[in-house]
């Protein structure tokens, strides 16, 4: 017995030791480099691709952030606001006699490919910029080819290009599709012919103020500073993005000081709580994901507009925002966010067109009744086992079980899900996204062109399709407005909430600039971001 | 049930012969039962936990999956002992509704599982033959891996849901009876009173159900406390992964799941049904131990 | 002897190909795409069906098989459906965390559970005895999980001793038993309640085996007794049984490394079931499947060896 209580003792103090030799190691490693790395806690078990055109989950789109840029960009830390980025000023259009559109793009000269394990640095010019908007728009090498539809991209010289697209656009409309978003991403073409498409999933090279340097499977992303970065060196030695998929986990890590920023819950009950930690501060910023419900209108029950009607009677806006709380979670009266871009409406516009409906569970249980449907009917649902839909669609099954709706939910892996739901399987769906615009929104889930992602199998094209001709923006604005009334007004989506980013750091982070919304879904960080010494 | 069951064992017997009188034989396995303490004091946890499941439309003071988003993560308090949970409900009648849904999964999947090993066993061992041992050599393969992975495969292709998740646990426990029926098996058809049931004309079913059936299943008896146990476990860890019973239903893996998100700052809501989990997998253990040691005095 | 080794390991050939066999038929049965998987939410319709043809995956399965079985042979465990990288780097990288984890929690567990098995064995009925044993049956009942759920609370919420988070690096030792400490005691411990309790009752069957009832009555002291003549008796079945611990450790360490959010043949099987990741998982269960095959193989040896009672034909 005592020999075991020894053998105990022994191990703590051993154990005690260790911590302190480490702790010791950890300081003076720090104290000999003037820079320090970022450690980031990012939620998710690993990466998906981090081939910047298709990288669409949030880890991944954080990461190629940091490696690529755009031939434009969103204003640190917004997303009202654009700014040259490779781009050494804003593209103009010139309107061209057979009804076509082209805009000039003049690059700057600074701009250096970052080095890989295949290929030395070496100046961007005009010929990668081709190459990475070609491959953006083919939907063999792309997830979103089809934002690029139409479009010729062309050299002109080293450094300017010229894009000529089929119909004209607006400002608005055209400036995204070449900022640091999704296809607008712009990659080095030596590299990527070096380490080849599968290679690019995990070893992205870019232009940008990081570079990547290592990546353990479900560990971690390292990335390394890149001093010929043309804003000037980064202020951090390097980012360590670490795959932490517990919540629990990647606070207990930020309050040991092993993490500097982490993602947080998506509740207001976490942020209060974590920001009180000393030396913690908690960030709720855009861009929000909205979470809206489309209602198929082709399946029985749900072809009578008595029944769709009754469905949007049952929910409570606030029964689903109330598992975010404010100001994390922010009612949205369309599934075009007003709060966020052009073309959404607004609480008074919905309610003066009538369709901000109220939870009103008596009457929804009378027009069950006059469908038909007195004592309610069953249906099975499926969700995937991500918080984001899974909470919600818990909440609507007991939202319809007081209207005498029986809901069979079965929780199926993310990626299943988005399968079973583009072949219907899903009466009732649920859908997070942020998509950059109004009409992205519109065509992708309420037109026909939408293809496998219309749920509702409603159709607003001639609204979306005489906006997109549209190139004045106030009217633009209307008929997108005009689209999302049509559809709650036939009861086919219905706009729920989005859901803002909430991520804690360190308060001796600075991520060098103001945090309003940051289109990529995570702070932001880039070369002003910095660690101030303690 | 549980009576039933270990007034069960007592028909198991040693490997003696079945016919001798069944109720002495009975009657002495219940005294020594009755004299180990422990196991007695889980049959008691047993009881309980069984009259906690019937009972819970009368013992929960909450439907368990109304939800009160409003409220959600409310701490425990005079109205809600146990306090709500992300969704604003009791968890208190959450875990005691978790109790019926711990006992079905528990309890089916032992009983599908025991009969098909059991069957498959008990066959394979009296008709011996190349298929038997191709058979059991599958078995001894199957045995060979951990059962959470074996349960993890299979409910990744069945998917989730109770009824899935029953079928699941039962298909991966099967082997083990298989594995336990046959030794015995091929032992007992040696025996003189089966070959002379044999001799005598008797149906090869009567002889299976009869004569080899009643002297495995002391040992199968065994086997199903200690698997009940462990088909507990098994669900509330595939359920902890993710791949469990379908929501809204009460489950104490899922609950556990969803409240190490709150573990910082509101630890009842993981700790709570862990420890429902905790008392009713021991109080199996606590059985099987018990009936162990009826059977196989020498291990006492 | 050797010739029994040599047949042991010939007879591992054909279970490796029906465990091979049953994998794969497994793993095609499993709904869900992994080109979606792969692809993700955005991705066209089109584009998810050439990816489909790229990875073999329209093939017919016995043409799927074939191919599977023939790089199986040349040792090639094939691509990620997800990342596009060999499955072996993926493996290479988390089965040290894996073995590490694996090995830390068996020494705990034999350096604990034996002597406390022995203890209470030679007090048989003790009250030490009893509280060994209901300890023990709890360690067998609590869900891994659970326990880590437990330790992470105590340790690093409440007290914040230990950290909750991931592995530490190979390259800093320090760091390493650092993170390794809460993860290796909460499968250790449950390991050790199977270590003692096995233990316990070989002990016991042992010590009331004729020959050392005759070396007690020839009055030989009691620790001779115990350490020459009982517990060598009970290390042959102990030694077996440790197989089958190693093997269910490998089990509870899913969800250990699940807990902890430690890197590990677990937590990227788990990864791979949910990501649809066919060839991921495949290669994770032959691994699994290899290194169950060779600790019982390993076992059987040492028991050959350190038993020269078993025979074999």
């Amino acid at each position: 017995m005592t020999k075991r209580k020894r053998s105990v003792a022994l191990l703590m103090s051993f154990i005690l030791v260790a911590t302190s030799f480490g702790g010791f190691l950890g300081a003076s490693g720090a104290g000999a480099q003037d820079r320090e790395t970022l450690v980031f806690g990012i939620n998710a078990a690993d990466i998906g691709n981090l081939d910047p055109h298709y990288a669409s989950a949030t880890q991944d789109r954080a990461i190629v952030d940091m490696v690529f840029n755009g031939l434009v960009r969103f204003v640190p830390g917004t997303v009202s606001e654009l700014e040259p980025d490779i781009a050494a000023e804003m593209p103009t259009a010139t309107e061209n006699e057979d009804g076509t559109q082209t805009w000039t793009v003049a690059l700057r000269d600074d701009v250096m490919c970052q080095p890989s394990s295949e290929t030395e640095a070496y100046q961007l010019t005009s010929a990668d910029v081709v190459f990475s908007l070609q491959k953006a728009a083919s939907d063999d090498t792309s997830n979103y080819a089809s934002a690029y539809a139409g479009w010729t991209v062309e050299a002109v010289d080293d450094q300017t290009i010229e894009i000529t697209v089929e119909t004209p656009v607006s400002d608005a409309l055209f400036l995204p599709t070449i900022a640091n978003y999704s296809g607008g991403f712009i990659i080095c073409q030596q590299p990527f012919e070096a380490l080849g498409a599968d290679g690019f999933i995990t070893n992205p090279v870019g232009t940008g103020p990081f570079m990547f340097q290592e990546y353990t499977p479900q560990n971690s992303v390292v990335l390394a500073a890149n001093d010929d970065y043309f804003r000037g060196a980064p202020a951090l030695s390097g980012v360590e993005v670490r795959f932490i998929a517990d919540g629990t986990t990647r606070e207990l890590a930020l309050q040991s000081g092993e993490l500097h920023v982490a993602a947080g819950l998506p509740e207001a009950q976490w942020a209060d709580r974590v920001s009180e930690q000393e030396g913690v501060v908690v960030d709720v910023f855009g861009v929000g994901e909205v979470l809206f419900l489309n209602i198929n209108t082709t399946i029985e029950p749900f072809d009578d507009p008595l029944v769709r009607e009754a469905i949007m009677l049952a929910i409570s806006r606030e029964g689903h925002i109330a598992l975010s709380g404010a100001p994390v979670g922010e009612a949205v009266y369309s599934p075009v966010p007003a709060q966020l871009m052009e073309g959404g409406l607004t609480e008074e516009e919905a309610t003066e067109a009538d369709v901000n409906y109220e939870q009103d569970t008596a009457r929804a249980m009378e027009l069950l009744a006059e469908a038909g449907y007195e004592d309610g009917f069953e249906i099975d649902l499926v969700t995937s086992e991500m918080d984001s839909y899974r909470l919600n669609y818990e909440v609507l099954a007991d939202e319809l079980r007081q209207i005498g709706v029986t809901v069979n939910l079965e929780v199926v892996q993310h990626a299943a899900m988005h399968e079973l739901i583009r072949q219907d399987e899903n009466a009732l769906t649920f859908y997070v996204a942020y998509r950059p615009n109004a009409d992205v929104y519109l065509s992708q889930f309420f037109t026909e062109e939408g293809g496998v992602t219309n749920f509702s199998k409603y159709d607003v094209s001639d609204l979306v399709e005489e906006a997109r001709a549209t190139t004045d923006s106030a009217e633009q604005a209307e008929l997108w407005k005009q689209a999302n009334i049509n559809l709650q007004q036939d009861f086919a989506g219905y706009g729920i909430l989005l859901v803002n980013q909430v991520y804690a750091r360190q308060d001796t982070v600075d991520y060098g600039h103001e945090l309003n919304a940051v289109i990529n879904l995570y702070p932001g960080i880039d070369e002003t971001t910095s660690i101030s010494g303690d | 049930m549980a009576q039933a069951s270990i007034a069960g064992a007592g028909s198991a017997g040693q490997n003696g012969a079945p016919n001798i009188s069944l109720v002495s034989q009975r009657t002495r396995a219940w005294r020594t039962f009755r004299r180990n303490k422990s196991a007695l004091f889980g049959l008691g946890m047993i009881v309980l936990v069984i009259a906690i499941a019937v009972l819970a439309p009368l013992l929960a003071p909450y439907d368990p999956i109304v939800q009160d988003t409003v409220n959600r993560l409310e701490r425990p308090s005079s109205e809600h002992w146990l306090g709500l949970d992300h969704f604003g409900r009791d968890v208190l009648s959450r875990i005691i509704y978790g109790t019926q849904v711990a006992l079905i999964i528990g309890i089916a999947s032992v009983a599908l599982g025991g009969v098909l090993g059991t069957a498959m066993g008990i066959v394979a061992g009296y008709f011996g033959g190349r298929i038997s041992s191709l058979i059991m050599r599958v078995v001894d393969i199957l045995l060979s891996f951990p059962d959470l992975i074996t349960g993890l495969l299979v409910v990744a292709v069945l998917g989730t849901g109770m009824t899935k998740l029953i079928i699941a646990i039962g298909l991966t426990i099967a082997p083990r009876f298989a594995r336990i029926a046959y030794g015995p098996t091929l032992s007992v058809k040696e025996k003189e009173f089966v070959e002379a049931a044999r001799a005598l004309g008797q149906r090869t079913r009567i002889i299976l159900s009869r004569h080899i059936l009643p002297n495995v299943a002391g040992e199968l008896l065994v086997l199903a406390s200690l698997w009940t146990a462990q088909a507990i476990r098994l669900e509330a860890s595939l359920s902890f992964v993710g791949l469990g019973v379908q929501p809204p239903t009460p489950t104490w893996g899922q609950m556990i799941r969803d409240g190490t998100v709150y573990l910082t700052n509101f630890p009842l809501l993981a700790i709570a049904p862990g420890v429902a989990l905790l008392f009713t997998v021991f109080a199996f253990n606590l059985v099987g131990d018990g009936l162990r040691d009826v059977l196989d005095p020498k291990s006492k | 002897m050797l010739r029994h080794i040599f047949k042991r390991l010939l007879l591992a050939i054909p279970t490796m190909f029906v465990v091979v066999t049953i994998i794969f038929l497994l793993v095609r049965v499993i709904p869900g795409d992994p080109a979606r998987a792969a692809l993700g939410d955005y991705a066209s319709e089109e584009a998810i069906q050439s990816l489909r043809e790229d990875l073999g995956l329209a093939d017919p399965l016995w043409q799927q098989y074939i191919t599977y079985l023939g790089n199986l042979i040349q040792a090639d465990l094939g691509t990620s459906m997800v990342t596009r990288d060999s499955t072996w780097d993926q493996i290479q990288f988390v089965l040290p965390h894996t073995l590490e984890l694996t090995i830390a929690a068996v020494l705990l567990a034999l350096a604990f559970g034996i002597p406390i098995g022995v203890i209470a064995a030679v007090r048989q009925n003790s009250a030490a005895d009893y509280v060994g044993r209901v300890v023990s049956l709890l360690g067998l009942s609590i869900p891994a999980f659970f326990l880590g759920l437990l330790l992470i609370y105590f340790f690093s919420a409440q007290m914040g001793i230990f950290p909750a988070i991931g592995a530490g690096n190979f390259s800093d030792p320090v760091d390493n038993v650092y993170h390794l400490v809460l993860p290796a005691v909460s499968l250790g411990l449950i390991e050790m309640a199977y270590v003692s309790r096995m233990t316990r009752s070989v002990m016991i069957n042992v010590l009331s085996d004729d020959y050392v009832r005759t070396a007690r009555a020839k009055g030989l002291l009691e620790r001779v007794v115990l350490m020459k003549h009982a517990f060598r008796a009970g290390l042959v079945p102990i030694i077996s049984l440790i197989g089958i611990f190693v093997v269910g450790l490998i089990g509870s360490s899913v969800l250990t490394e699940e807990v902890f959010a430690r890197p590990g043949l677990g937590k990227l099987m788990i990864g791979a079931i949910k990501q649809r990741d066919y060839t991921l998982l495949q290669a994770i269960m032959v691994i699994y499947a290899f290194f169950i095959v060779v600790i019982n193989i390993i076992v059987d040896i040492i028991y050959t060896v350190a038993d020269p009672r078993v025979r074999y034909e």
